[in-house]
C-alpha cells in the first residue's frame, strides 16, 4: 500500500529506513544524521546536474573543467560634456595630478595586457574619455545558478542620491 | 569611464572605474547601537583608485552619518531597491 500523505511518507523515509540502517543503539541520532546525509547528497547531485546542463558553458584552456561564461558589466548614463581626462577631473572636482598618478599606477599594474595604455602623461591626457554615471553588474541570485540580479552601482559625486535630502524610509 | 587608446595600433577601449576607497571603522566590527558595520574616509593614504570594471564585485547601500562616515546597510533588499530607484 502506498500513501501520498506527507506524514506517512516521512514516517517511512525518515524514520523506518533510518532505523533499519542504524545499529539500533541510541537510534534517534543515527536516524537524523542518516536523513541529513541523504538530503545533502541529493542537493549536491541536483546542483551538479544543473551545472552540467547550464547554457553558455565555455571551456577555459588549461583549466581542465568547464565553467559558465561570465555575464558582462555595462556602463550607462553617459555624460555629454566630458571628452578628455582634464574635463573628467573638472566635472568630478578632482585634482588632475592625482588622477594622472592613479592612471599611471593602474597602467603599471596592467602592463602585461594585450593593449596597454601609454605611460606617457602627455599622451594619456590627449586620449578620448567618456564618463558614465552607472555601472550595471549582473550577479547570480541567492542559491541560483541561472537567474541573475542586476546591481546598479551609481556615482552621485558630491551630490546626494537623486539630488534629494535625507529620508527616513 | 571608457578610455580609447587611439595612439596604439590595436586601439582598444578600456572600461575603468574611479573609486573612492573607504576604510572600515573599528576593524569592521558591528556597531553596538545600529548593529551595522561602518566605513569612513581614508585620511592618511591615497583615497582614490582606478580599477578595471571587471573587478567591481557588486553594489552596496551606504547611509551617510556625517563626519565622513557611512553605515553599510546589510539589511536592504537590493532587488527591490533597484526596482524602485
Amino acid at each position: 500500500m502506498y500513501s501520498t500523505a506527507i506524514g506517512e511518507l516521512a514516517h517511512k523515509d525518515l524514520i523506518k529506513e533510518g532505523y533499519c540502517r542504524s545499529n539500533k543503539n541510541e537510534a534517534s541520532r543515527q536516524i537524523l544524521s542518516h536523513y541529513g546525509r541523504q538530503h545533502a547528497l541529493g542537493m549536491r547531485l541536483q546542483i551538479l546536474d544543473l551545472l552540467l546542463n547550464a547554457e553558455n558553458v565555455v571551456p577555459i584552456e588549461g583549466c581542465g573543467r568547464e565553467t559558465a561564461a561570465a555575464p558582462r558589466r555595462i556602463l550607462k548614463g553617459r555624460m555629454k560634456n566630458v571628452s578628455t581626462l582634464t574635463e573628467l577631473c573638472t566635472t568630478c572636482n578632482i585634482d588632475y595630478g592625482n588622477i594622472m598618478e592613479e592612471m599611471l599606477r593602474f597602467i603599471k599594474q596592467t602592463v602585461a595586457d594585450d593593449h596597454p595604455l601609454s605611460s606617457d602623461p602627455t599622451k594619456l591626457g590627449l586620449l578620448p574619455v567618456e564618463q558614465f554615471m552607472n555601472l550595471e553588474i549582473p550577479l547570480a541570485d541567492f542559491q541560483e545558478t541561472d537567474i541573475l540580479q542586476i546591481h546598479r552601482a551609481r556615482s552621485t559625486r558630491t551630490m546626494a542620491f537623486r539630488s534629494c535630502g535625507p529620508r527616513n524610509d | 569611464m571608457k578610455i580609447r587608446n587611439v595612439l596604439s595600433a590595436a586601439a582598444g577601449v578600456r572600461q575603468l572605474a574611479l573609486l573612492r576607497v573607504l576604510d572600515p571603522i573599528n576593524s569592521g566590527s558591528f556597531h553596538l547601537t545600529s548593529e551595522h558595520t561602518r566605513v569612513g574616509k581614508r585620511r592618511n593614504s591615497r583615497e582614490m583608485r582606478i580599477v578595471d570594471i571587471g573587478t567591481v564585485f557588486g553594489q552596496a547601500h551606504v547611509i551617510p552619518t556625517g563626519e565622513g562616515q557611512w553605515i553599510v546597510n546589510h539589511r536592504i533588499d537590493l532587488l527591490t531597491f533597484n526596482e524602485i530607484y
